[in-house]
């Protein structure tokens, strides 16, 4: 991932950043996409949930 | 400050009143002020007036039970009838509530005096504001309090009142708790209302309690949850305390640290509690399901904020406003269904052990709190963050003290439902750790 793939993610989402907001916002989006990989890696089939609030 | 038994003993039997009490917490507090930075608004009419009442009341034998006429100081994101909420905020994002979140609607029908509300870190997100700067540890002001209820956390140690309410997304309660000394507790997720409350992250945060002890939590916890919750005292002997090895062996567990949990697991077995390792599937991956959720959350939030005046909040907070935007769909349900494998996780591990048994936080209170995009940061939460992703009952107690003499804490999790029980257990283990 570099500055281009986070400006056109952001554009994606409806999210104006100037180049120098996406440059700073890249350390924490490239952690963000480690973390998401983690979980990919588990192949998780469960249905996501809350958790649920005390009765 | 004296804790809430021995204030209403004395308000009951000829003591200090609550005048005399809630004027002594105003002096000492607004003293200790430059030191602490502990405050975002000292509310010396309004609570001149509440103990007046609240004398009054007792002396009349209108009687609204434990909590009346009691100094509580309350985050500074609770809304309280018009006082300014400051959010640890810029003022372009102050509010002005006309009416009292729950939490503070519950304290006020039982007689609480509320004195101060308390600093926090921007939004409780991880980062102080520069224009408001951080709050510092009673037991060492050039160190952080930790957060993000890091203003009631020092007020508690600094013993300007007997409890304060914090709230708690991955540990916001309990390592401010452990870093300077106390109790603080996060209840069962939904336990407390977080009704006129900013939220950080829906399905992650909790409100509760911090105390200079469990009974005083105790009974800050049965207020808020609008429900008392009474003490079965636990017995030891037979208890069944799980600890993860991943915790506890954890790089970012100090020697100190290591030697003091070692310490009270041994005073603890030597009477008669079961100490059984135990293994949480995936216990690597929760810190990152739990930013995957609290990122995204929070930046729908405070869309409105960022949109608003983006160069008004500190650079730490923005930056994870702007991530949060970019967090796919699908990773955020990733990390929704490991939630899920979470909670059937910790399901079946409370079928074997009563609680769970972990350090706090791995190290003494930094001198800044660690910025939560960085390694340290998700190593603060290591311990905490699990009971919030899964919504679990937790509570931190103090566990002796590293060699610079800074407070460490001890970590209880418990079954979702179950604080009654875990504050039970809580207060055995503080008992053999006296």
């Amino acid at each position: 991932m570099n500055l281009e793939t986070v400006l056109a993610m952001a554009a994606a989402a409806g999210v104006t950043l100037s180049n120098a907001r996406a440059e700073a916002a890249l350390p924490l989006v490239l952690a963000m996409q480690r973390a998401d990989a983690q979980l990919r890696a588990l192949e998780l089939t469960e249905p996501p949930s809350g958790p649920d609030p005390v009765p | 400050m004296t804790g809430i038994a021995a204030l209403a003993r004395g308000y009951r039997t000829g003591g200090p009143s609550p005048l005399d009490v809630v004027a002594a917490a105003l002096a000492r507090i607004a003293a200790d002020e430059p030191r602490l930075n502990a405050v975002s608004t000292l509310l010396h009419v309004s609570a001149m007036a509440e103990a007046a009442r609240a004398a009054r009341e007792l002396a009349a034998g209108q009687d609204r039970g434990p909590l009346h006429g009691i100094p509580v100081a309350v985050k500074d994101l609770f809304a309280v009838a018009g006082v300014p909420t400051k959010f640890g905020a810029d003022p372009v994002f102050h509010g002005n509530p006309q009416t009292d979140s729950a939490v503070v609607a519950r304290l006020r029908a039982v007689g609480a005096v509320i004195v101060a509300t308390s600093q926090m870190l921007e939004f409780a997100y991880g980062a102080a504001h520069p224009s408001v700067g951080q709050t510092n540890n009673p037991h060492d002001p050039a160190r952080t309090s930790g957060g993000s209820s890091g203003g009631s956390a020092a007020l508690v140690a600094a013993g300007h009142v007997p409890v304060a309410v914090g709230s708690d997304t991955g540990g916001s309660i309990r390592i401010p708790a452990a870093y300077c000394g106390i109790v603080g507790m996060k209840p069962s997720f939904g336990q407390v209302s977080l009704a006129g409350a900013l939220p950080l992250s829906w399905t992650l945060d909790h409100a509760g309690p911090l105390a200079s002890n469990v009974a005083d939590a105790r009974t800050l916890l049965g207020v808020l949850s609008g429900a008392a919750l009474p003490a079965h005292p636990a017995k030891l002997a037979g208890l069944r305390l799980g600890v993860i090895a991943a915790h506890r062996d954890d790089d970012s567990v100090t020697p100190d640290m290591r030697r003091q949990f070692d310490a009270a697991c041994a005073r603890l077995e030597a009477r008669g509690a079961r100490l059984i390792d135990v293994a949480l599937p995936h216990v690597e991956q929760i810190s990152a399901a739990l930013m995957l959720i609290l990122l995204p959350e929070a930046t729908a939030i405070h869309a409105r904020r960022l949109a608003r005046a983006p160069e008004r909040m500190a650079e730490a907070t923005r930056l994870q406003l702007d991530a949060g935007a970019l967090v796919p769909a699908a990773a955020q349900v990733r990390a929704r269904q490991f939630r899920t494998r979470l909670c059937a996780a910790f399901a079946a591990i409370f079928t074997d052990v009563d609680a769970l048994l972990s350090p706090t936080v791995g190290f003494e209170a930094p001198h800044e709190d660690p910025p939560i995009e960085q390694d340290g940061g998700s190593s603060e939460m290591l311990c905490t963050a699990p009971a919030n992703l899964a919504g679990l009952p937790a509570i931190s107690l103090p566990c002796g003290t590293s060699a610079s003499g800074l407070p460490l804490g001890l970590h209880l999790t418990g079954p979702a439902g179950a604080d009654a029980r875990l504050l039970d257990i809580a207060e055995a283990v503080e008992a053999a750790l006296r």
